[in-house]
């Protein structure tokens, strides 16, 4: 016998009461009536049902799905899932249909009004079907943000959940009006890897892809949950994907050669790996406690099990060494070094360096028990770094100076620029490991330890 | 049934379990006992897999929970001190959800529900929402959601906090009427006075780590305090005391001492007759069999 899921079954029951069930339609009934009232325009009421099925799934429910879980964590009930023998796929789906079941029953109202107004076409069934798949795709991002906040242990979790389920909102409103506008013109093309794709087309199957990889990670931050391990391969892929994803827009008319193409494409995928490296340091977990469980176990030689504690970041740090040697290695044997590849090869190994002092930012101000401010503070002090001490070295007519903590000054030889940061990355090691001293040296009990055998 | 080897746990600058070694036998009712801070609440949340040690090892029935902590989860129940409720579920729902959950068959479901209604004494707030309900009927319910799927262990953080004294006395009847259809508990509680009506096992934790203790509850109850009261004060009674080979540990009280011996009439006679033809004035001779808050109470203070 086909069983409902036991997550989607409970917010059944909690969110499809007799009473909603009966003032959803009735309210939307009105609404749309109003609207065909004032005109007799079955178009007004197509384009006011579009409007509605984004405010209900694309606005109301982003915020449900995003608040599922902290909820569940809020109301202490969040052990009862993590304590059950539910698959993380089965939590996953069943809470992301679930908790937002409600806007979905209002939110298919009002594709059938659209339907029904606009009428029935292959155009308009595409429509709806890329609305759903917009639906979905936020929704779910929403609950990964949120779980990525979980799993981050970040206490400013609600604030930051905030600000990131209203630009979830803001995309969403984007790729809706973008795939409407898509649809409604079929000629429009998109170019990717040279190749040029009808973009009603690209855009569907861009939706399909990202719904995967938002599912996905879902999946994976899920089974972090249910204390299942995880490695940062998982994140690793992510990066490789996204690498060749990005790559594949820009049409690289500077120079015909093959080999530059290959360069460019390269350096390309290299600043979006550095970019999603990033995403991983701000939005990662630094907890001290597992970086010190993955150090004790590479000593240990549990490879295996610290490789489950091996933070994000350092996935997609070692992919950008990679794609970074690839860069020097291929130009240096393949292209002629001239002022161009020079430039090239400095940016690359500076960006790579500043990356490395961001990071030990990161770790330093989270070298605390109980920081609550980590990752506010380190942006803060990036800040000071980035774009305060520069401009004082820039009004005091030091552009030397100020080049050597933002790189923008042509003046500065990259090797300067090299050291200084070099120099940076070392002072904040020394600061993390005085830091991490204080913080494993233990207080431990006196009392003697024995073995009971409780029998 | 749960190995525990050399479990490590640390929070940032306090070693919360430190080198644990435990063993608890299939069948039995374990007390968990300490002060707060003792490392206990971490402890029974390593043993579900729901905190990741710093290093060492824990097998439950088998397996291990670092590795396979899902299959861990399928066997075991586990209410937390600070346990949650869906307030706007039935009872009922709240039951069956859990049911469903734990993966119980869709053909036994009412069953289980009814007779784990029964068991918890709720069957007549089945159509009752969760949050309308009292806190000790609340607290029922949740351990009816945590024993629904039978699971092999039973691990209980407080379990009794919160409780009057008749729903506590219903509660300890209910764990040993669970390990007699062959659950195991492991049950952190401090209230000592209750874990004596059900446990069979102790251990003592403090400051991370278990202290020296007696872990068996019948060995325990085998002890007796015997007090002995003297008419004068004779030095030299101490000394005759300690050397007596039936009495484990002496200690002075005004007028007289409290000797801890194995319950036996025969020894307490012989005990009885030795002090007198040794001279010593017993005007007072009275025993009481040792309490588990004996035990706990030598062991912490």
């Amino acid at each position: 016998m086909l069983r409902i899921n036991p997550e989607l079954q409970r917010n059944m029951w909690l969110e499809l009461s007799i009473h909603r069930l009966v003032a959803m339609p009735v309210t939307l009934g009105l609404m749309f009536f109003i609207v065909y009232l004032n005109g007799f325009n079955f178009s007004h009421v197509g384009n006011v049902a579009a409007i509605a099925f984004f405010l209900l799934c694309c606005t109301w429910g982003v915020n449900l799905a995003s608040y599922s879980i902290s909820s569940e964590i809020k109301e202490h009930t969040w052990d009862i899932t993590r304590m059950s023998a539910l698959s993380p796929w089965t939590v996953v789906w069943g809470k992301l249909f679930g908790a937002t079941i409600f806007t979905w029953y209002g939110g298919l109202i009002c594709l059938g009004v659209y339907l029904f107004a606009k009428g029935i076409s292959v155009k308009n069934i595409e429509i709806v079907s890329i609305f759903i798949l917009v639906g979905i795709l936020s929704q779910a991002a929403a609950m990964f943000m949120r779980l990525n906040l979980i799993s981050s242990k970040s206490n400013n979790s609600e604030t930051s959940s905030l600000g990131l389920t209203s630009l979830i909102v803001i995309i969403s409103a984007y790729a809706t009006a973008g795939a409407y506008a898509a649809f409604n013109n079929s000629d429009l093309t998109v170019n990717w890897f040279y190749t040029p794709y009808k973009l009603k087309i690209f855009l569907l199957i861009n939706e399909i892809v990202w719904l995967f990889w938002i599912l996905f990670g879902n999946y994976q931050l899920m089974r972090m949950e249910l204390r299942m391990r995880n490695t940062p391969i998982a994140w690793i892929l992510f990066c490789i994907f996204c690498a060749i994803y990005v790559t594949g827009y820009p049409d690289v008319q500077e120079r015909p050669e093959f080999t530059f193409k290959v360069l460019a494409h390269s350096t390309i995928a290299y600043f979006t790996v550095i970019a999603l490296n990033y995403v991983a340091v701000i939005s990662g977990s630094h907890d001290p406690m597992t970086y010190h469980r993955a150090l004790i176990n590479f000593k240990r030689g549990n490879i295996w099990r610290a490789l489950q504690d091996v933070p994000a970041w350092l996935g997609s740090l070692s992919l950008a060494i990679i794609i970074c040697v690839w860069i020097t290695g291929y130009s240096f044997l393949f292209l002629e070094v001239d002022q161009q590849i020079n430039q090239l090869w400095n940016s690359v190994m500076l960006i790579l360096v500043f990356l490395m002092r961001d990071t030990s930012i990161f770790i330093f101000f989270n070298m605390t028990a109980g920081n609550n401010r980590s990752t506010s503070t380190s942006l803060f002090y990036l800040f000071i770094l980035y774009v305060v001490v520069p401009y004082f070295f820039v009004v005091l007519g030091l552009h030397h100076l100020a080049g050597l903590f933002f790189p923008v000054s042509a003046s500065n030889s990259a090797l300067s620029i090299f050291i200084v940061t070099m120099a940076e990355i070392l002072v904040i090691s020394y600061m993390i490991a005085l830091r991490w001293n204080a913080l494993f040296t233990l207080h431990k009990s006196t009392e003697p330890n024995i073995q009971v055998t409780a029998s | 049934m749960i190995t525990v080897n050399n479990l490590v746990f640390e929070y940032p600058g306090v070693c919360a379990l430190d080198n644990v070694n435990v063993q608890v036998k299939t069948g039995s009712i374990t007390a968990l006992v300490g002060p707060n801070g003792a490392g206990k609440t971490t402890l029974l949340s390593c043993i579900a897999g729901l905190q990741t040690p710093l290093s060492g090892s824990i097998f439950l029935d088998g397996i291990d929970v670092l590795e396979q902590p899902r299959k861990v989860h399928a066997k075991i129940g586990y209410l937390a001190d600070f346990f949650g409720l869906y307030k706007k579920l039935t009872t009922y729902q709240s039951l069956l959800f859990a049911c469903r959950t734990h993966g119980v068959a869709a053909s036994e479901e009412a069953a289980t529900i009814k007779s784990t209604a029964a068991d918890l004494q709720i069957s007549d707030r089945l159509d009752q929402l969760v949050g309308s309900l009292s806190r000790g009927l609340r607290q029922r319910v949740a351990i009816a959601q945590t024993i629904i799927h039978k699971p092999k262990v039973l691990l209980l953080d407080e379990p009794a906090s919160g409780l009057d004294p008749e729903s506590r006395h219903e509660l300890s009847k209910l764990f040993i009427r669970l390990q007699q259809q062959g659950m195991t508990l492991v049950v952190s509680s401090h209230i000592l006075s209750e874990l004596e009506e059900y446990c069979t096992d102790m251990l003592i934790l403090r400051q991370g780590r278990l202290i020296n203790t007696t872990a068996n509850v019948e060995t325990i109850e085998k002890l007796v305090n015997i007090k002995v009261l003297l008419s004068k004060e004779q030095p030299e009674a101490q000394h005759l005391l300690a050397n007596l080979p039936a009495i484990k540990t002496v200690t002075c009280i005004e007028g007289g001492y409290i000797l801890e011996c194995v319950s036996n009439p025969e020894l307490q006679s012989e005990l009885l007759q030795t002090l007198i033809s040794n001279g010593l004035a017993v005007y007072s001779f009275s025993v009481e069999r040792q309490k588990l808050q004996d035990i706990y109470i030598k062991n912490i203070v």
